[in-house]
């Protein structure tokens, strides 16, 4: 199975794109306000569409059939989903292990 | 009604690929629509991925993880072949300023001129081993093996086009060889019969490094054929190596790792060990023509300003080769990305 980390330098605007797709699919202008209202990066238009054209090669979203020419929506897979999954797993098990040790350096 | 936004935001568009652009017909609404708002940091992102995406286009950047492997080796060899043809022309100067300067020259510098060769047949040898490889891997290609080429792509075009830049790379070194202006480049090499074809094309590469680029008055003296060879040497030596990358990549991979690495380590090392010959020959030698050129005279082996150039050039192939060897080397591994058990001490 394809990983998010696979994309290198695209991996965190990657998992920000499969988050909103998440949600239902989207075209690029509506997915940079939904990636901007949810985690407030503003994804700019060359980083947003070179991180879709590495999803789409990698299978992770797929164009929505659409009549207008001029806007194409992408989804997500179950692939796609199944790379979101483990990459925010393995970010949350970082945060929780990165949370309790700072925790434990909070002595009173 | 287009605005001004959108003129532009269509002029920055065709920096990337036609195909691209068809992939993403609503690019130009975003651009538009982000340009406004924050220009320079847009334009700067736009300028940035394009490049990426022409080179991608180009099969000089890895598509996929998967292709990291082939496209660096692509890449080594690439860059192997303009060093190459410098490197020769480098050794034939060298070559025939020590026998001009007779016993005289110390020994150190001949074994720079030595090792210069050495590593030169090293170089070669690897590259046509890296072909055999591919070639064998061709013609033992199963139905459906991982990392085979792409059916649907031919390497009859690029190799064509390799074939026609190499032929008239080498016809532009015959006309700047008959124009009369002398190069030591390829004074030291075969001028007669076969063996004189590939000093054509050395001739045409090395004429395109010439120090007359920065002087306008010396580029409008030169002779027809030198002055063919500098304007279409540059554009024949890039559609040559964009062809060889294309057809290294469209061939498939040799099917032992292990063999690609050693491929890749040898073409690196051989370059490496030219550019150190080279690098004692300038210490030895500084060199002060365009300065003072009566100086130059006394001492054939002082290396000018083309001399400068070639090496710098040396240099930067090298560092495109390595940069080519490192994806190779780590084909099979991928980006750490944080939550990644290596970042964070194992899962």
């Amino acid at each position: 199975m394809p990983e998010l980390a696979d994309l290198g330098r695209y991996t965190g605007p990657a998992t920000l794109i499969l988050s909103s797709l998440a949600g239902g699919a989207k075209h690029g202008y509506a997915l940079t306000k939904d990636v901007e209202q949810f985690s407030g990066v503003r994804l700019s238009p060359g980083t947003l569409y070179a991180a879709l054209g590495r999803l789409v090669d990698q299978k992770l979203i797929e164009p929505v059939p659409s009549d207008d020419e001029r806007r194409r929506p992408y989804r997500i897979t179950a692939i796609g989903s199944a790379a979101l999954q483990s990459q925010l797993s393995e970010q949350r098990r970082v945060a929780d292990l990165g949370l309790r040790r700072l925790k434990g350096l909070v002595t009173p | 009604m287009t605005s001004s936004a959108d003129r532009f935001a269509a002029c920055l568009a065709r920096l990337y690929p036609a195909s691209w652009r068809q992939a993403f017909p609503d690019f130009i609404d975003v651009l538009s629509a982000e340009l406004p708002e924050r220009p320079l940091r847009v334009v700067a992102d736009v300028v940035v991925s394009s490049t990426v995406e022409r080179f991608r286009s180009m099969g000089v950047v890895p598509t996929r993880p998967a292709d990291r492997g082939r496209t660096g080796l692509a890449v080594v060899v690439a860059a192997l072949l303009p060093f190459a043809a410098l490197s020769i022309g480098m050794w034939s100067q060298l070559h025939t300023g020590l026998a001009r300067q007779g016993r005289s020259a110390p020994v150190s510098l001949r074994w720079a001129v030595d090792i210069l060769a050495g590593a030169l047949a090293v170089g070669l040898v690897t590259a046509t081993l890296g072909m055999m490889a591919f070639a064998l891997g061709r013609l033992r290609r199963r139905p459906g093996q991982v990392g085979g080429a792409d059916p649907r792509s031919s390497i009859a075009r690029p190799a064509g086009a390799f074939l026609l830049s190499i032929g008239a790379l080498s016809l532009t070194g015959w006309l700047a060889d008959r124009s009369g202006w002398y190069s030591p480049a390829a004074a030291g090499l075969p001028q007669h019969g076969a063996a004189q074809l590939p000093t054509l094309w050395i001739r045409g590469i090395v004429a395109t490094i010439s120090p007359a680029w920065v002087h306008p008055s010396i580029l409008v003296r030169l002779p027809l054929g030198d002055l063919t060879a500098m304007l279409a040497g540059p554009i024949l030596t890039m559609v040559a190596t964009a062809s060889l990358v294309q057809v290294v990549r469209r061939l498939p991979a040799s099917r032992s790792r292990r063999v690609d690495e050693g491929l890749a380590i040898g073409a690196v090392g051989a370059m490496a060990l030219a550019v150190g010959a080279c690098s004692r020959w300038l210490l030895s030698h500084p060199g002060r023509q365009g300065v003072l050129p009566h100086l130059a005279r006394t001492d054939p082996l002082a290396p000018g300003h083309t001399g400068w150039l070639v090496v710098i050039a040396l240099v930067a192939l090298t560092a495109v080769a390595a940069l080519g060897m490192r994806w190779v080397l780590g084909q099979g591994s991928r980006w750490p990305a944080v939550g990644d058990g290596r970042l964070t001490g194992g899962r």
